[in-house]
């Protein structure tokens, strides 16, 4: 059986659809709350915080919470280990994609 | 999963929450009145109100989109370069109007100055799009209309400099809801602000 091309491996964590939109949202911004988050990938809020907490035992967000005008407020902001981690992910999707079209293509 | 509909949604949301725009465009129009001292607006204390009320209903309004669509920080490359457009903007806005008024010039030198101003800080931050070129071009032609001469350009150009933001703010509000959907008062009992 021939080695997997360790390349071409997708990170299972990442590749999660929930997941990879959370982080997708967040290489974007310095930094998001649970608000935007839930509106930019139309998770449940059980969904995201499910997914949220999952990404921050992983190391990959960071997750700040705090009262503003008396009501709660998530913050979430990709860590440095978190934005190297999604940028090779779409790298490697990318490499995939252009591995799938038919030379001459694209 | 659209990749660029997901990073577009972080990167816009500071400049696409365009109602903001109206309450700005509203104390440019408030100052023009004030300027032609026109009915009541003779007197500087209705401006001051009035500039009081606009502040009032920008944070709302800021407060509004807060609550309903949630909070974004951009990444401080992203806000260095908004300061950097705004010190600038100031500055090219000022020495137009000054060269205008030592030479009464033609054209109106600030309004074509704002208008060219706000062009190139939609273009370096979220990229220029048809409304944006139809919105702020307008303006740049009424400032290039060879009627200003010999007139208070200061008074009355502060009427299309409010229509401008304003208009442009109420389109930009329209995609910004297009793009996340409608408002709603809460998200599962989070705040956004």
């Amino acid at each position: 059986m021939p080695e997997p091309n360790e390349e071409l491996v997708l990170d299972r964590l990442i590749h999660e659809p929930g997941r990879l939109a959370i982080l997708t949202v967040l290489s974007s911004v310095k930094s998001a709350d649970f608000v935007f988050l839930q509106r930019t990938t139309g998770l449940t809020k059980g969904n995201l915080s499910s997914h949220l907490t999952r990404l921050e035992e992983a190391g990959l967000v960071k997750i700040t919470k705090s009262f503003v005008l008396k009501k709660p407020n998530t913050n979430v902001e990709l860590t440095k280990v978190g934005r190297q981690r999604i940028v090779e992910h779409w790298n490697r999707l990318d490499r995939l994609k252009n591995l799938s079209q038919p030379k001459g293509e694209g | 999963m659209d990749r660029n509909n997901l990073v577009t949604a972080g990167q816009t949301w500071t400049y696409l929450r365009g109602l903001i725009g109206v309450p700005v465009g509203a104390v440019f129009l408030l100052a023009g009145f004030t300027d032609r001292e026109w009915g009541p607006f003779g007197s500087p204390w209705l401006l001051w109100g009035g500039v009081l009320v606009c502040l009032a209903a920008g944070f709302l309004v800021d407060r509004w989109y807060r609550q309903n669509y949630g909070r974004v920080t951009p990444p401080a490359g992203t806000r260095v370069r908004d300061v950097a457009w705004t010190v600038f903007g100031v500055i090219a806005v000022i020495g137009f109007a000054v060269v205008d008024s030592l030479y009464d010039l033609p054209v109106n030198g600030y309004v074509t100055a704002y208008g060219l101003m706000m062009l190139g800080y939609i273009a370096s931050s979220i990229g220029l799009k048809l409304r944006h070129a139809v919105v702020w071009g307008s303006l740049i032609v009424v400032g290039l209309l060879p009627v200003w001469g010999g007139v208070d350009d200061v008074g009355l150009g502060l009427f299309p400099m409010g229509i401008a933001t304003m208009v442009s703010g109420a389109i930009d509000h329209r995609v910004f809801v297009a793009n996340l959907g409608p408002s709603r008062p809460k998200v599962n009992g989070h705040a956004g602000a």
